[in-house]
């Protein structure tokens, strides 16, 4: 080719291909700026202008208090019931119909947007035909005995805690970690089938899924007018406004449930913290870890769960620790390394454990995860030093629960085995669906090297 | 020019004693490098302390217990894999580059590498075990060491039948690798994201599942081929110059060929089981030793296994220390080889490309 | 029997007007298949609509028909325009211009086992990708999926620009191309492996699945680019098929007819990477496309290159659309798994044949 057809036709390619970049990140800039108040709350339904955990007189009142002027409306943002910008009869004459709970009205959610704002959502009360994804949903959803309400569902990885999921729900086909275009097809094609009944009530998301819920998935979403309610819930804490708001948004039995777990768990958040507030104990230094060998660093709902149990994290007096952790989980490298932070002075390992074992099953189970077999490699050797500083704790458990065998972990003294126990065995007689005939020997909900060594021979 | 006879012999036995020299040499600093990389490793331990560690605990005094339990279970079966691994790939694709009468053959050329894979992945991802009854913890041992011989196994099957020349050997070996990719591929495309991160780890090659306890098959399979293939050495001058003057002086090339071939590859599976496929070492500790020592391998051998050693320990040690509390070897032994390689292929273009 | 004169003149017309009607046939039969695929992508899902009412769907919308929000056939009209048919279009022109990169780098290579990877393209990809997945950090400083993209397009373009920058300075044989490619393969590889040992299994997974090709997820705002694109390569290439005929029959004949070999190829592979790159930033590493539709293509239309380069974009296109549906059967295994499934036995049929033919490796 001549020199100047190759300085035209570099030339071109360039300009053509700048220009078809630039096309592109026009037409995805949209998306515009949600600028909501971070709210506080524990049951999620606008209306709640306490924020405690229900709808009742006293917001009632608070709502007259800021229509009369007797208080300032951007202390309560909750109180704009139906979400229209100003408090005034409208609100009331919704809050009354929700304190009635009043079937076919229209409430309105406080959850996550897509970058993780809070947004508020339409949702019809009560809630029907709900789709989840993400186990850290789909279980709140399930202990909220929602499961009789389920549409449809992406995923279930656990045959026994799951098992109240309709019988009619539909396996959309997806996988933990991925929606796909034909499962997603599946989950509208749904929609369509229930058409009747007023189609999907509600997907229901959990927020660490949130990437898989697309610019062009949530259009589909907003044009057929299906809410999405995303909640953080992996940390304990959050899992009881989770399953408050659920249960409430269910309606009738499912809400007492909520409010029933929810209480438990906060008797008990309650419970630890003014114990540790009364005694004189130091603070204990904990590791959070997941999936046998991997670290939770601070962002980690693991690590969050551990220090509402009274913990304090390790990384805080460890800065070589801390450098080194920083993602949500790091797997351990090698077997050397733990070596250098002996210090700490417990290991809080969660592994999710279904329940339902019988004897064996439970030897088996506790067997596996304490000589885990790593590409090779046991568990034992990374934890060498750790051993009796190390614990593992389920994490398909209630949050409350959770919290208690932490606590115990941490302070034996003040929390004893039998106090967490008896808090499993409170949400055993709940009448929660997941737990429903389950036997307090059935669930194994903490493992530690005693236990170990007594079933290891 | 001197052609009297004694001078050369004279010359001759110098330049011999000089790749003696070369050999003793890597074997030297592979010494040291085993010395050195005890005292690598998360652990804080000093060098000279660490070092101190190791011969207190050979002679029997009194060490403190942490310190013993990390330099002497964790980093002394380590270091002792490094050498094999070093030492035994490289004795293979020295084997393998004569074989093949080709620069870039290396230990993985017969489709080792997918085979110990796929075995691998059955086992870390489905949890299948080729054989029943074996001890947990050792079935993706089992199934490497299984899948990666099925290449040369199919390889030596169909050689009874027909006469296969090199091209045809490693024709069949491509065609099973990809049979193999593929099925690998599928497993962990469907694999939950932790069987997956385990598999593909397993793949880039690490020291860390080196133990006490795996350290014997490793070690005696690593020596008795490589002692066996030693004796191969002479056979293997006179392959290296052409399958016809193999045949003048009596011998059957392609016989020669493949039992040299089934035991590099025995050597070369015996290894990768344990450790996963380590690459470029097979590559490139080959051409290195050749450079100090030329071609004649009753000195490339040794050379390549003192060499590879060396490399191995320096990689493994760099290894240890790098990224958040160490990386898998085969990440910095890729590093280095990667550049290693191409400068050698540069250097030999002249030779390398018609 | 013929007269002999009449031998030679009737049975050579007949002769051409075979060959030209052979090749027409594969063309109008590759453009029917992707017609095909359109409806066949769309009935796949909702398995309760039928192929025809598919077409029906697709024709209401393009008139402006509504339908019922919610109801059946308004997510299906919905999961068409927004999902399959971007998919499709995808498909086509991934497998078209992958293709036709193909031929070409078969061509100035002059070696029929390259493809439009050869240059170490996809290791530059990947390694882009990657970092964006795995680090966050992207070379434009976007986040999120505008990121990973734009990382891999860049990422693509290291390569063939380090090649491109060395042999204006080095005079270099196809084969010292090759090892260039491989060299800077090995050394993106390394660091690609390296980023994703360090990370989390969710991350590595989503760099795993990056790499592997596959062509989910695709929407429309992907599709300008890739279309700009390839459409400009395709018509340069096509400038180039004479040039490239007298390419194949080896550099020193191709000098001797005036043709600056050099420059050429460094032209072909700025085109080529510009195209490999646009594709590959949205779909992942889809192998075997490049490497086998010129070949199937040879098969059929002999080696003329004003008829194998478009027809090899048809037969890549459809090669990737059967690959793609047969994924999306098994479960929505990615694309760049069952190309190579397919790819393998044809490409080691090709080794074979070639080897035999020639007598020598490449």
């Amino acid at each position: 080719m001549e020199n100047k057809t190759a300085i035209i036709a570099v030339a071109v390619i360039a300009i053509v291909a700048i220009a078809g970049v630039a096309a592109f990140f026009v037409m995805n800039n949209g998306g515009g700026n949600h600028d909501y108040d971070n709210i506080e709350s524990k049951l999620m339904v606008r209306g709640n202008a306490n924020n405690d955990y229900t709808i009742d007189k006293e917001d009632l009142s608070i709502i007259q208090d800021i229509i009369d002027g007797k208080r300032v409306k951007t202390d309560f943002p909750m109180a704009d019931a139906n979400n229209d910008g100003s408090v005034n009869d409208k609100d009331i004459a919704l809050v009354k119909d929700i304190i009635d709970r009043k079937e076919g009205i229209t409430v309105y959610v406080v959850c996550n947007d897509l970058e993780g704002k809070d947004t508020t959502v339409e949702v019809d009360y009560p809630l029907r035909n709900v789709v989840t994804y993400g186990t850290n949903m789909q279980l709140p959803c399930l202990f909220a005995n929602g499961g009789k309400y389920m549409a449809g569902y992406f995923v279930s990885s656990y045959e026994i805690a799951e098992k109240s999921i309709s019988a009619s729900a539909v396996d959309l086909k997806g996988s933990t970690r991925t929606i796909s275009d034909a499962s997603w097809a599946n989950f509208t094609a749904l929609d369509a089938s229930l058409a009747a009944k007023g189609g999907v009530g509600a997907l229901l998301v959990d927020h660490s899924g949130i990437a898989q819920i697309t610019e062009q998935r949530k259009a589909d979403l907003d044009a057929a007018g299906i809410p999405m309610i995303d909640y953080s819930s992996a940390d304990a804490t959050d899992e009881l406004t989770t399953v408050l708001t659920l249960g409430f948004l269910f309606g009738g039995e499912s809400e007492k449930i909520g409010l029933n777990y929810a209480k438990t768990g906060w008797d008990v958040k309650e419970k630890i913290q003014s114990t540790l507030a009364k005694s004189d104990i130091a603070k204990k230094t904990y590791i959070c870890g997941t999936m046998y060998i991997y670290i939770c660093g601070a962002s980690s709902s693991f690590n969050t769960s551990a220090t509402t149990a009274g913990g304090l994290a390790y990384a805080s007096v460890n800065p070589d620790f801390a450098a080194k952790y920083t993602k949500n989980s790091t797997k351990m490298a090698s077997t050397e390394a733990l070596s250098n932070y002996t210090d700490a002075q417990i290991f809080i390992n969660n592994r999710s454990m279904d329940w339902g074992l019988d004897e064996d099953e439970t030897k088996d189970m506790i067997i596996d995860t304490w000589d885990h077999d790593n590409s090779g490699v046991s568990s034992r050797e990374y934890f060498k030093d750790f051993e009796d500083k190390l614990v593992y704790v389920n994490n398909l458990l209630p949050g409350g629960v959770k919290l208690a065998y932490m606590a115990h972990a941490m302070y034996g003294e003040l929390f004893t085995r039998e106090w967490a126990d008896s808090v499993l065995k409170d949400y055993l007689k709940m009448g929660t669906d997941p737990f429903t005939g389950i036997e307090f020997d059935e669930v194994l909900a903490y493992i530690t090297f005693d236990d170990y060594k007594k079933v290891a021979n | 020019m001197i052609t009297d006879n004694v001078t050369i012999k004279k010359q001759y036995a110098s330049a011999n004693r000089k790749r003696v020299l070369w050999i003793i040499a890597f074997i030297l600093i592979s010494g040291g490098l085993f010395l050195i990389t005890l005292g690598f490793g998360v652990y804080k331990i000093s060098i000279i302390d660490a070092i101190s560690v190791f011969f207190n605990h050979i002679l029997g005094n009194p060490v403190d217990p942490r310190d013993d339990m990390y330099v002497w279970d964790t980093r002394l079966p380590r270091a002792i894999g490094a050498i094999v691994v070093g030492a035994g790939l490289s004795i293979a694709g020295a084997v393998m580059q004569n074989d093949f009468k080709n620069p870039l053959a290396e230990p993985y050329t017969m489709g080792i590498s997918s085979g110990a894979f796929l075995g691998a992945t059955l086992g870390i991802i489905l949890n299948i075990s080729i054989i029943p009854f074996i001890p947990e913890g050792s079935e993706v041992v089992v199934n490497a060491y299984i899948f990666s011989l099925i290449p040369v196994g199919i390889i030596v099957l169909i050689s009874k039948f027909r006469k296969l020349t090199p091209m045809s050997m490693i024709l069949t070996g491509i065609a099973v690798m990809f049979l193999f990719s593929s099925i690998s591929q599928i497993l962990m495309v469907t694999a939950p994201s932790e069987s997956l991160a385990d598999a593909y780890s397993w793949r880039v090659g690490s020291l860390d599942r080196v133990r006490w306890s795996t350290l014997p098959v490793m070690v005696a399979s690593t020596v008795i081929l490589s002692i066996l293939l030693y004796f191969f050495a002479k056979k293997l001058n006179v392959m290296y110059v052409g399958d016809k003057s193999v045949q003048t002086l009596g011998e059957n090339p392609t016989n020669i060929r493949i039992i040299t071939m089934i035991l590099a590859s025995l050597l070369t599976a015996g290894i990768v089981s344990y450790t996963g496929t380590i690459g470029f070492i097979g590559l490139v500790g080959p051409h290195v030793a050749r450079i100090f020592v030329g071609s004649n391998n009753r000195y490339l051998l040794p050379a390549s296994a003192a060499f590879g050693a060396a490399f191995i320990l320096f990689a493994d040690t760099i290894a240890k220390v790098s990224g958040i509390n160490g990386l898998p070897v085969g990440v910095i032994s890729s590093m280095i080889g990667g550049p290693l390689f191409m400068w050698i292929l540069i250097k030999m273009r002249k030779n390398v490309w018609a | 029997m013929y007269d002999e004169k009449q031998m030679n003149k009737e049975s050579v017309i007949q002769e051409y007007h075979r060959q030209i009607f052979k090749k027409i046939m594969v063309l109008v039969i590759c453009i029917i298949g992707i017609i095909l695929f359109v409806g066949l992508f769309s009935l796949s899902v909702y398995d309760n609509i039928t192929i025809t009412e598919a077409y029906e769907i697709i024709w209401n919308h393009i008139i402006g028909h509504e339908y019922e929000p919610r109801s059946r056939y308004w997510w299906a009209d919905r999961y068409i325009w927004n999902t399959a048919m971007p998919h499709v279009v995808a498909a086509f022109l991934a497998g078209a211009s992958l293709a036709i990169c193909g031929t070409l780098m078969q061509a100035i290579m002059g070696n029929p086992l390259a493809d439009p990877y050869s240059t170490g393209i996809s290791s530059g990809a990947c390694f882009g990708a990657v970092t964006a997945i795995v680090v966050g950090v992207s070379f434009a400083g976007v986040a999120g999926e505008l990121g990973i993209v734009s990382n891999a397009f860049i990422g693509a373009l290291i390569p063939a620009g380090l090649i491109i920058l060395i042999s204006s300075k080095i005079r270099m044989t196809p084969a010292t191309l090759i090892l260039l490619g491989t060299a800077i393969s090995y050394f993106f590889n390394s660091m690609i492996t390296y980023l994703m040992v360090t990370t989390d299994a969710d991350t590595l997974k989503s760099a795993y699945m990056w790499q592997i090709g596959n062509l989910d997820g695709i929407t429309w705002s992907y599709i300008p680019i890739m279309l700009i694109i390839t459409v400009i390569g395709t018509v340069f290439v096509l400038f180039m098929a004479n040039k490239l005929n007298v390419m194949s029959l080896g550099e020193n004949s191709a000098k001797s007819l005036g043709i600056d070999v050099q420059r050429f190829r460094t032209i072909s592979l700025i085109i080529m990477a510009f195209m490999t790159a646009a594709i590959v930033a949205f779909t992942g590493i889809i192998g075997f496309v490049g490497l086998v539709a010129p070949h199937l293509v040879r098969l059929v239309v002999g080696s003329d290159n004003k008829f194998v380069m478009p027809i090899s974009m048809a037969v890549g296109a459809l090669l990737l659309l059967i690959a793609d549906y047969a994924a999306f059967l098994l479960s929505n295994i990615p694309v760049g798994v069952i190309m190579s499934i397919i790819g393998s036995p044809v490409f080691l049929f090709l080794i074979i044949y070639h080897t035999r033919k020639r007598g020598v490796l490449y």
